[in-house]
């Protein structure tokens, strides 16, 4: 079936990127882009680089290599591209905001950019009021709490109408209410503009609602790139399993059955005729997320069936396995579970501990808690198999604290 | 305590009789002094922000040059000019020396270096990140300059302040290159240490509170100024 896929725009793009700090290199991308309205996640631990990317995106730090194209056309990190600098606005991880009064701070981009103090002010009052903050347009900019300085950050940026908007970690430092609060206004007004978005978070759950894709930075590289979903339910290697929050990675074993089928082992879990990753790689692991764990009180009649499969459909074959809850801690609005395994193929292998994140409502329906025995079911489909690739660390040292 | 007593009275009556000696001197100090700093301001605070701004091998060797400079014997100053501007001097064909040029070139250099220092500390004071944080709102390189000057006018105008005060109350090097000559180079303070050499304390201690008071004053509307600037941050 053919289908025409209407391209947004393309607003950034970038090629054969290399950032060089000493002798070694920092960063190396070798291929991204981004189109209008679309609202890109990076993730990726601290020193991966996704600071460092995101200056060089933003104009203010030029590569050591390596092509960037605003709208297709190659960008100029002198004064001779100021036009194009104009058109990308940051919000750092700290904002700093001006010595003056907010109303001046979010109005200060405009009045580089020429415009007349009259719609400066008329774009200055709409800014603040999507982020509930007109009534701090008269104070002292630098007397604001944290959350307050963040919002005067993003109307500053907002009110330039970027074409690009790069996001450092905006909700660094703020308390849980203030955050969601944040997200909220931010997911609203991102609704209604057709700016592309970088935002960079170390924290995989507050970005969901914001992202339309995920991009995965590790040791100066871009490792994986793509849908929400697709990042999340099959990272391409442990390394970046455990940047997206599957945290229940183990070592698996192919064999070969008399019959000529392939199984797969890993502890436990057994996986008949499984889809292998096509890689070169020598051994493989698997994951599972722990949103998609589901636990039930333990009843004697599954206790006979160790592995169900359906028969009329493929989609529906999951795993059963028993264990017992071993921890059980408010993660709100989750709760994480640990369940200890009880079957054990591997003899002295440490029984395996899965880490669950339920709904506190069902935990309390089942009436499950620490010392409960579980059944526990993983859709086959849920469990990911990936090789076993580790990404080389660089020598080199971060250029940004 | 009675000289000062007596001091007081006696500046009132010049002030009411309008001495023509002290208005000269008077008139004479606000010259060099006010010539001096502006000059100096000119100078240093461009310095001092170029300075700030700049990473360079032996950036910190300037560094300290200026930090001791600032400590520096302003009579060293007096006689470094005064060889400058003498007859068989280098400079000697200015023929500035005993004249109001050569009392401000002094003072000048005297107060270049506490204005570059205090201008370093301001623009010193500014977040790391400032100038990326600028950059990323689209100012271009003037309007970068035009907004750190806004920023660090607080910390500009204490420059000016302290400059200002070293100027005013620099005597040694001021004597020594302008000669004290009556209704030419005779200043506020050069005129205090001739009373004072002459015996008449009274007339010293009368011209010293006078000085102190335009000191006052100048330090005053500079403090308003800077007051205020404060207070237009809640605009």
């Amino acid at each position: 079936m053919f289908m025409e896929i209407e391209h947004s725009p393309q607003v950034i793009a970038v090629n054969q990127l290399s950032f060089q700090f000493g002798s070694d290199f920092f960063l190396q991308i070798d291929h991204f882009q981004l189109a209008a309205g679309e609202v890109l996640g990076l993730l990726g631990p601290n020193g991966a680089g996704k600071s460092t990317f995101l200056r060089i995106l933003g104009l203010l730090l030029k590569p050591s290599r390596g092509q960037v194209t605003l709208s297709d056309q190659p960008v100029n990190y002198g004064h001779r591209g100021l036009a194009q600098r104009r058109q990308i606005t940051t919000v750092f991880q700290k904002p700093i905001l001006l010595d003056t009064n907010v109303q001046t701070n979010v109005t200060t981009g405009l009045k580089f950019r020429g415009i007349g103090r009259r719609q400066r002010n008329r774009m200055a009052d709409h800014w603040l009021d999507c982020f509930g903050i007109t009534h701090l347009a008269k104070r002292t900019a630098r007397q604001l709490s944290g959350g307050e300085t963040r919002r005067v950050a993003l109307a500053r940026a907002m009110v330039l109408e970027p074409r690009l908007l790069l996001l450092d970690e905006p909700f660094n430092d703020l308390d849980r209410e203030s955050r969601q609060e944040l997200q909220t206004q931010l997911r609203n007004v991102l609704k209604q503009v057709q700016t592309a978005v970088i935002l960079v978070t170390h924290d995989l759950y507050e970005s969901l609602g914001l992202v339309d894709r995920l991009g995965v930075m590790l040791h100066g590289k871009l490792v994986q790139q793509g849908s929400v979903a697709g990042v999340l339910d099959h990272p391409c290697n442990p390394q970046v399993a455990s940047v997206v929050g599957m945290t229940n990675v183990w070592p698996a074993e192919i064999t070969q059955k008399d019959s000529g089928k392939t199984c797969l082992h890993s502890g436990a879990i057994t996986l008949n005729d499984p889809n292998l990753p096509d890689t070169t790689s020598s051994t493989l692991k698997i994951g599972i997320r722990p949103e998609k764990i589901l636990l039930k009180p333990d009843s004697p009649a599954s206790k006979t069936l160790p592995n169900h499969d359906d028969q009329h459909s493929r989609s529906k074959r999951y795993v059963s396995l028993q264990g017992k809850i071993i921890a059980w801690e408010p993660a709100t609005p989750l709760v994480r579970i640990q369940v200890q395994l009880n079957d054990n193929y591997t003899s002295g292998q440490p029984c395996q501990t899965l880490n669950v994140l339920d709904f506190p409502e069902r935990s309390h329906l089942n009436k499950l808690e620490a010392g409960s025995l579980v059944e526990v079911q993983i859709a086959t489909k849920d469990i990911h198999i990936m090789p076993d690739f580790r990404h080389p660390e660089r020598v080199s040292q971060n250029p940004i604290d | 305590m009675q000289p000062i007593k007596d001091g007081f009275w006696e500046i009132l009556q010049l002030i009411k009789n309008g001495d023509p000696e002290l208005y000269q001197a008077t008139f004479l100090t606000l010259l060099t002094s006010g010539s001096a700093i502006l000059l100096a301001c000119i100078i240093g605070v461009p310095s001092g922000i170029l300075l700030g701004l700049s990473r360079f091998p032996g950036r910190k060797l300037l560094v300290t040059l200026i930090n001791t400079g600032m400590g520096f014997p302003p009579v060293l100053v007096g006689l470094f000019v005064f060889l400058l501007l003498y007859r068989d001097g280098p400079l000697g064909d200015l023929k500035w020396l005993y004249t109001p040029a050569a009392m401000i070139t002094a003072q000048v250099i005297i107060a270049v270096p506490l204005v570059i220092g205090v201008t370093l500390a301001a623009i010193g004071s500014l977040e790391k990140d400032w100038f990326l944080q600028v950059r990323s709102l689209g100012a271009s390189y003037g309007q970068t300059l035009l907004l750190l000057l806004k920023e660090t006018r607080l910390g500009l105008a204490a420059a000016m302040m302290a400059g200002l005060g070293r100027i005013l109350a620099e005597v040694g090097a001021v004597m020594m290159v302008g000669g004290n000559l009556k209704g030419e180079t005779r200043v506020l303070t050069t005129s205090i240490l001739m009373w004072v050499q002459r015996g008449d304390y009274e007339l010293a201690i009368a011209l010293g509170i006078f000085l102190l008071g335009i000191a006052f004053i100048a330090n005053l509307c500079l403090t308003l100024v800077q007051q205020r600037a404060k207070e237009r941050r809640t605009g």
